[in-house]
């Protein structure tokens, strides 16, 4: 069946060129041009994905997810984020986004991203990245304090390696590269960070008891990238 | 008598008023060169600014005309795409200069031989063919964040590379309660009257206009040192090379 997805960004550049490349990706596709109209298609057009520019009159996009959040809503939401820091990003997922891609991106991402989005949604239901608590196995993950628990035990982890942990965890069963588990922490990826994102992880396992022949939680994919393999699961 | 306490107190607070009001008048003329300081590097970066962004926009608007020309077509394509990524990575890089004065910075203690034999590594995935030597006569850790430090020396390895073309030395030591990084090439140098201004944002040297580069490089790096709480040094002689010195603090392994 074919997927409908609906833009909600107010830069007219933007959206003529995303939605004739959507469409041949093959996805049915919505615009609207602010977040009030955005909010109204949401009820008529029943979007399987929305995405959100964050910068808009009106009604802007965070107000947006906020008041579909609250209304009980859980269509999956990408944002598209122009200003990248990394508070800002933590706080998109926190209110319950369940992805967000930097401007400028490279429209390939973009369509993998909403791939990956869709694949992951449970319909009504909110997203991993939006829960308080997750816990896998024997660990739970206190995502607002940035804690790590293992067997009721906090782990001494360092803040990047906890926020990985964080993104791993929230996207599970899923290829993450490298590249992408970089961009989570700093909000850009670049050759040189990729190489010590292997230590973080490395630094990782070695807390959750992974070894090299027995991965439990995280699974490396040879020359590509990282796999979450524990089940998660959200804590009340 | 009462009137002498009284005059004292009187003088006093003349003293105090005419103090105080010398004391604001200097506070305004500090404050008042602070701002225009402020304007005037405000001014130069836009100036700057401008320039990066006006020429990948030119490009593009030629190409454009290009594409209808069946021989230009796939030229000018590949240029479009060129220029768009040379815009992305130059905002990247202003955004990472933005995070990295406000970022909170690890405090891990890194080793050095480790951080300089990863950040050679990285430099010669590029540039396999050229002698990049180590010297580390350093035992101390760098306390810091390892990604950012291997940042800064990539990026001063980058430099190197591109500004000259024989061999680059990396040496470091400690220094009291620091560790000192130099990183050496034996290019074309940098002009006296120059030196200063290597480190501001989207500076780009007069002689080095043709090679590609986004002028935030050792930006970057000094951004990366300060918050580290090091200081950067530069010292360069036209025709003997140039040498950068970061000063990082450090503790006992």
């Amino acid at each position: 069946m074919t997927k409908k997805i609906l833009i909600v960004d107010d830069d007219t550049g933007i959206t003529n060129n995303m939605a004739p490349f959507l469409e041949r990706a093959g996805f049915e596709v919505m615009v609207a041009t602010n977040g009030q109209e955005g909010l109204h298609l949401v009820g008529s057009f029943a979007p399987d994905l929305i995405l959100l520019d964050v910068i808009m009159p009106h009604l802007n996009g965070r107000e947006v997810l906020r008041r579909l959040r609250q209304a009980g809503n859980w269509t999956p939401i990408i944002l598209l984020t122009r200003v990248g820091d990394a508070a800002e990003r933590a706080m998109a997922l926190e209110e319950g986004a369940d992805d967000y891609l930097n401007k400028p991106f490279d429209p390939q991402e973009l369509v993998a991203r909403i791939r990956s989005v869709l694949r992951r949604a449970m319909p009504n239901k909110p997203p991993l990245s939006s829960a308080q608590k997750l816990a896998s196995r024997d660990i739970i993950l206190e995502r607002a304090a940035r804690r790590v628990l293992k067997q009721d035990r906090e782990l001494p982890l360092t803040p990047k390696a906890v926020a990985l942990l964080d993104f791993l965890m929230t996207h599970p069963e899923e290829l993450i590269t490298r590249e992408r588990l970089l961009e989570s922490i700093w909000g850009w990826a670049d050759p040189v960070g990729a190489r010590t994102v292997d230590t973080r992880v490395a630094e990782l396992r070695k807390a959750l008891g992974d070894t090299p022949d027995r991965h439990m939680y995280i699974e490396t994919i040879p020359g590509e990238g990282y796999r979450f393999v524990g089940a998660v699961e959200i804590l009340a | 008598m009462t009137i002498v306490p009284l005059i004292i107190i009187f003088l006093l607070l003349i003293i105090m008023v005419f103090g105080y009001r010398h004391l604001t008048e200097r506070h305004k003329v500090q404050i008042e060169a602070i701002r225009a300081q402020h304007v005037l590097e405000m001014k130069q970066f836009l100036e700057r600014f401008d320039h990066e962004l006006k020429n990948p926009l030119t490009a593009m608007r030629f190409a454009l005309i290009n594409v209808d020309d069946d021989q230009g077509y796939e030229a000018a394509i590949n240029s479009i795409r060129e220029q768009t990524l040379r815009i992305g990575a130059l905002l990247q890089n202003l955004r990472k200069l933005a995070e990295f004065s406000t970022v909170s910075i690890e405090q891990i203690p890194v080793n050095v031989d480790a951080l300089l034999h990863e950040a050679v590594a990285l430099a010669h995935e590029h540039q396999p063919q050229r002698k990049i030597s180590i010297r580390n006569h350093a035992t101390m850790h760098i306390k810091g964040d390892k990604y950012l430090l291997l940042l800064a020396i990539y990026n001063l390895l980058d430099n190197a590379l591109k500004y000259s073309d024989n061999g680059i030395e990396v040496t470091a030591w400690n220094e009291y309660q620091s560790v000192e990084i130099n990183v050496k090439d034996n290019g074309a140098g940098i002009p006296q009257a120059e030196l200063s201004h290597v480190w501001e944002e989207l500076y780009r040297g007069t002689d080095v206009r043709h090679v590609q580069g986004s002028g935030l490089g050792l930006a970057l790096v000094k951004a990366i040192v300060e918050r580290h709480g090091g200081q950067v040094d530069i010292d360069s002689a036209p025709h003997d090379g140039t040498t950068v010195t970061l000063t990082l603090p450090a503790v006992a392994a």
